[in-house]
């Protein structure tokens, strides 16, 4: 089996990303370039920017974010339970009702302690 | 075919490697990150490319992506006093880091080299012959396959995983406690 | 039926066997490049003379008959522009950015099956594989973010990745209960347990459409969900400081997944390529027979396209959501309810087989 048959996956992956490529290559052939410092800088309606652009940002994304990855886990483990549900049965059915409830247990956990909410 | 098979996986181990050194030495904090997301997601090709799609497809969906979302938050919400790369100068840490990755190494070693082998009793020897092994090797990544060995060989380990995760959820309102008035 | 005249081909120059292969795959690449590409020149052009028609506008009308070749001089214009990288950005991370947000949205052009067997690449986990790759283009907008050196781009790009992650997972749940049902993850698969407009997965799975379609939105920054890009308050989000190709591949990666994400609906929700009535007008007709796929084809053109149609209208509808409202929808209202669509179906399934 040639590349554990995704041989065409990988192949996708490598064209798509020189098709994206070619396109700005032939930009860069084709494209006019007369750069000046009014253009080159950076857009902040029309004010002259102040201070850095890259600000700093509120821990709060990065808590969604763990948030994602503990979900995220929950559901590629469902996955293959799905996949094989029917010949498992009943019992398989409920060890993933427990497993959904523990972690919807943690949703409400995280609702009473207002992780889910934007502005606290 | 075998030849183009074990080219690629050189070709994707050496990006493994390489981007995981670079994500250690790069000078700038965003070209760590940047490596760091490179060897995960060649980890991810390096799976698909031993037919274990379900787990390839999760290393791209959690390390590539979620992991690497994680990474970058962390470097936007630290101030501009932090390091700004990971190269570690400090003589202690290295020593500590050269500990950490021989017990690591020796862990995996000692975890791996059972299977491997293929007289003895490891994990897989309950599917004949080495070539047979082989073959059911192949099966391994799949979701069926995984599905079976969860649902009815792990099922424990299973459930104490949904507690790991709440634990994880847990720990997100803690740190969440301390920045309430932050908005 | 292609890949025999090109192994013909290669027996007949004497080529080596081998790449045969290659070049099927390079064959099946340009194809599907070419279908994405048509498409979104089609779907800017429909999505403004839709929205005019909804706002009662005439929408473009003058380029070429009707206004038909509007987005392709738009497209001229794009490659024929200067290409600005302002001042303090990064430049390597500034050009990688949108590479990373297009490249793989032709990936998922190639897991979505347009026939019968006839996808991109075949694999037995396209759905999941699908998931995955189309979650990484959100890298491309973390980069890009970073990379300008903008404030807008910065918080545009935040929010991007914010709504992105927040909105992914009652997507992949809501896929999980069409994996539930159909018991496989291949997409082939999953359109043929759904060959008749009874089988639709639509019918027993409504709340899981509900919550993919809403989550289609959010991913896509598209309107109610589009205040990664609120021009009001944000200029355009994360491609602020975006001018010329790089632009324009975000502009094209935008609508391209606009396209494969409706696809993607009809694929698990509608039947995908099947027809609704279980057997194909062209499979009656002798000759025609070899080439059921081009009505395959068509099926999925046209459930994909009244999907499209659908989103478009919901822009001219619906309101901009505020940024806390947003979030919490996601987390308090959809995860926990894909979750009970997910028990709801799993017991569906296990009562009635």
């Amino acid at each position: 089996m040639f590349l554990g048959g995704f041989g065409a996956f990988f192949a996708f992956a490598v064209f798509s990303v020189m098709f994206a490529v070619a396109a700005l290559v032939v930009s860069f052939i084709l494209a006019p370039k007369a750069p000046s410092e009014n253009k080159k800088s950076t857009y902040e309606c029309g004010m002259q920017p102040k201070g850095e652009g890259q600000i700093n940002f509120s821990v709060k994304y990065y808590m969604f974010a763990i948030l994602f990855i503990i979900f995220e886990i929950e559901a590629l483990f469902l996955f293959p339970w799905a996949v094989i549900f029917k010949k498992l049965g009943l019992f398989a059915l409920i060890e993933a009702f427990i497993f959904v409830f523990v972690l919807l247990l943690g949703l409400v956990y995280a609702c009473q302690k207002d992780l889910l909410e934007w502005r606290r | 075919m075998e030849f183009l098979n074990s080219a690629v996986f050189l070709i994707f181990a050496a990006m493994i490697i390489f981007s995981s050194v670079f994500a250690v030495f790069a000078h700038k904090i965003e070209y760590s990150v940047l490596s760091a997301v490179v060897c995960f997601l060649s980890v991810g090709a390096l799976f698909l490319t031993l037919s274990a799609d379900f787990i390839g497809a999760s290393q791209i969906m959690i390390y590539g992506v979620g992991v690497s979302i994680l990474l970058a938050f962390a470097i936007m919400f630290t101030g501009k006093d932090s390091p700004k790369s990971l190269y570690l100068t400090n003589p202690l840490r290295v020593f500590l880091g050269f500990v950490l990755v021989l017990t690591f190494l020796s862990v995996l070693i000692f975890f791996i080299s059972p299977v491997l082998d293929p007289k003895s009793d490891g994990a897989f020897s309950s599917y004949g012959s080495f070539a047979a092994q082989i073959e059911s090797i192949r099966q391994i990544g799949t979701a069926k396959f995984i599905g079976r060995r969860i649902f009815c060989d792990y099922v424990l380990p299973f459930e104490l995983l949904s507690l790991l995760l709440l634990a994880g959820i847990v720990g997100v309102g803690y740190l969440a406690g301390g920045s309430k008035k932050d908005v | 039926m292609i890949k025999a005249l090109i192994a013909k081909l290669f027996s007949y120059f004497s080529l080596p066997h081998i790449l045969v292969g290659f070049v099927w795959v390079v064959f099946k690449f340009a194809v599907i490049a070419a279908i994405m590409v048509v498409v979104v020149l089609m779907l800017v052009l429909m999505e403004r003379r839709v929205l005019a028609v909804l706002t009662i506008r005439k929408g473009p009308n003058r380029v070429g008959p009707n206004g038909l070749l509007q987005t392709i001089a738009d497209a001229i214009k794009l490659l024929f522009k200067e290409d600005i990288v302002p001042t303090g950005a990064d430049r390597v991370l500034f050009t990688l950015a949108p590479v990373l947000f297009f490249a793989p949205v032709l990936v998922v052009y190639g897991l979505i099956p347009f026939a019968e067997g006839r996808a991109g690449i075949d694999s037995s986990c396209s759905l999941l594989l699908l998931l995955a790759v189309s979650s990484v283009g959100i890298l491309g907008l973390v980069s890009a973010g970073w990379a300008s050196n903008n404030k807008y781009s910065m918080l545009g790009s935040m929010r991007s990745v914010a709504q992105g992650i927040s909105y992914e997972l009652p997507l992949v749940i809501a896929a999980l209960g069409v994996v539930l049902l159909s018991g496989s993850m291949s997409l082939n698969e999953i359109v043929l347990a759904q060959k008749n407009i009874l089988d639709w997965y639509i019918l027993p799975s409504g709340i899981g459409f509900f919550i993919f379609l809403t989550c289609t939105l959010a991913e896509l920054n598209r309107c109610p969900f589009d205040l990664p890009e609120a021009e009001s308050e944000l200029v355009g989000g994360y491609n602020t400081e975006y001018s010329g190709m790089k632009f324009a591949l975000f502009f094209l990666a935008e609508y391209a997944l606009l396209f494969a994400y409706s696809a993607v609906i009809a694929t698990l929700f509608f039947g995908g390529y099947t027809s609704p009535f279980g057997v194909y007008a062209m499979g009656f007709i002798p000759y025609l027979k070899k080439i059921v796929f081009v009505e395959q084809f068509f099926w999925l053109m046209l459930k994909t396209f009244v999907i499209v149609y659908l989103i478009m209208w919901i822009r001219a509808t619906l309101p901009r959501l505020r940024a806390d409202q947003l979030m919490s929808f996601s987390w308090k209202f959809l995860l926990p309810l894909s979750f009970l669509n997910l028990i709801l179906l799993a017991l569906l399934k296990y009562y009635l087989g």
